[in-house]
């Protein structure tokens, strides 16, 4: 059996459950409470040393880093071609895109973390505003590229007619941004069309799985909206 | 048409492409992108690869950017020695692991080193600000520990994961350890020192590689030399 370690609030761990929805592959969740510490707990660091979800353990063998896990699953499953294609260039292409994602578009996960979560539902202390605003530009340079160049041509990222594991990482990192202030992401997205379709095309494609992964990521979206507004209607 | 690869030596990334070609004896030409000048924000470059980053390499006319698809894609296109990458799935998810693993650890390396020296001693610019080097620091040494605590298993191999021998892997991580060469003696100790099985795979690395190993690093005395002056010189300054 397939244990898949972490929690659908996680982006790269909703990919992973994204992808074994798709591909009828069986799992189970193992929810890892991130807000409790439990991603550092010794129980998980067995399975993972570096302490970070999603990870998996596959009839007894443990695997860290989505890319990877992604990678692993498309060639053990057996999946159609198009997940992770076997031809080199394609493959590739594909490879780099999923590199550029960890350096430059993860920082969306640092920025909607440090604006939204970390305060409010991790209860830490708040971050400095230079961090945040540095995270903000570096994300930001992230989306244009995005928009600008891996979706120039269209349905799914590099032109490809079918999606890859590549645009299932990437458009669950994206879709994390539904957690910032309604005029934050009206602002962010708004002026990309070409993210917005794409992210559309994935949910139909992948229907009903793209909705259902992002539930829980929905329900925090509405807790933050409701402490937001308790928040104006205490200060008014 | 001979594969180009652009870049400059000075980058970990790029030395880890280029040896693999000469360890693997794949044909190619270095088209040298020089840092210090900043060649690689020229519109030349900037049209290879927008983000201004390298290494890149040109294919016949297959442009690929990001050094872990590059060496992926030239092990896989050039067929070299299934160690570099093994086919076997659970073997190569292993090695996948680890190069993931790279990005956000001990890739810290590279901008806890530019920041704290090569910006102010071959850029002549302001060092970076000491609470986004200390972050790196922090980065760069939980990845070292890493490394010398879970990834490297001298018992049943002296390569990274326990391997019998070098996978990507290896090329990658090295390179950022001999980074470590442009700080000050003092700091190469504080990172080196108490880990010997570090030591011990460096020294393993380097002697599996020569004479290739040398020759990627052929430009690290000038760079260093030039380095040691500008520093005695902010000393003399400070003085």
């Amino acid at each position: 059996m397939l244990t898949l370690y972490g929690s659908l609030r996680s982006q790269p761990t909703r990919a992973v459950a994204l992808f074994c929805l798709a591909n009828s592959i069986e799992y189970q969740l193992h929810f890892i409470d991130l807000s409790k510490k439990e991603h550092k707990h010794p129980g998980f660091l067995a399975i993972n040393p570096r302490g970070l979800v999603p990870a998996i353990t596959d009839d007894g063998f443990n695997l860290a880093e989505s890319a990877t896990i992604l990678r692993y699953l498309a060639v053990t499953r057996s999946v159609p071609d198009h997940w992770y294609p076997a031809d080199a260039k394609r493959r590739a292409r594909i490879d780099a895109l999923l590199d550029w994602y960890h350096t430059n578009l993860r920082q969306t996960a640092r920025y909607v973390f440090t604006k939204e979560l970390q305060e409010t539902v991790f209860r830490l202390p708040p971050a400095k505003k230079e961090e945040v605003e540095s995270y903000k530009r570096n994300m930001i340079a992230a989306m244009d590229t995005l928009e600008r160049e891996f979706l120039t041509e269209g349905p799914f990222l590099l032109g490809a007619s079918k999606p890859s594991i590549a645009d299932l990482l990437l458009a669950c990192e994206v879709t994390q941004t539904q957690l910032l202030k309604k005029p934050d992401l009206e602002a962010l997205l708004g002026p990309r069309p070409k993210i917005r379709q794409w992210l559309e095309t994935l949910e139909s494609n992948l229907a009903p799985h793209f909705s259902t992964v992002h539930s829980a990521v929905r329900k925090t979206a509405e807790f933050l909206e409701k402490k937001r507004n308790s928040k104006l209607q205490s200060a008014l | 048409m001979t594969l180009k690869v652009y870049g400059d030596l000075q980058s970990q990334p790029v030395r880890a492409v280029v040896l693999f070609c000469l360890v693997n004896n794949i044909r190619h030409e270095l088209v040298n992108v020089s840092l210090i000048k900043n060649e690689n924000k020229l519109p030349g470059f900037k049209a290879i690869n927008p983000a201004a980053k390298m290494p890149v390499i040109d294919d016949d006319g297959f442009i690929l950017t990001e050094s872990l698809a590059i060496l992926r894609y030239l092990a896989a296109s050039r067929h070299a020695p299934d160690h570099w990458y093994p086919a076997e799935v659970k073997s190569r998810a292993r090695v996948d692991s680890l190069l993931d693993s790279y990005h956000t650890n001990i890739r810290q390396t590279a901008p806890y080193i530019k920041q704290k020296e090569l910006l102010p001693c071959l850029w002549g610019l302001p060092r970076g600000p000491d609470a986004l080097i200390k972050f790196h620091e922090t980065n760069m040494t939980t990845a070292m520990d890493l490394v010398e605590e879970y990834y490297l298993k001298p018992e049943e191999g002296p390569f990274l994961l326990g391997a019998s021998q070098p996978s990507l892997a290896d090329i990658l991580f090295a390179f950022e350890y001999t980074q470590t060469q442009f700080l000050p003696r003092e700091e190469q100790e504080k990172f080196l020192g108490s880990r010997s099985k570090t030591k011990k795979w460096l020294e393993v690395v380097e002697k599996s590689f020569a004479p290739h190993f040398g020759e990627v690093h052929k430009k690290f005395p000038d760079l260093i030399k030039k380095i040691e002056m500008a520093r005695r010189d902010h000393v003399a300054e400070g003085a």
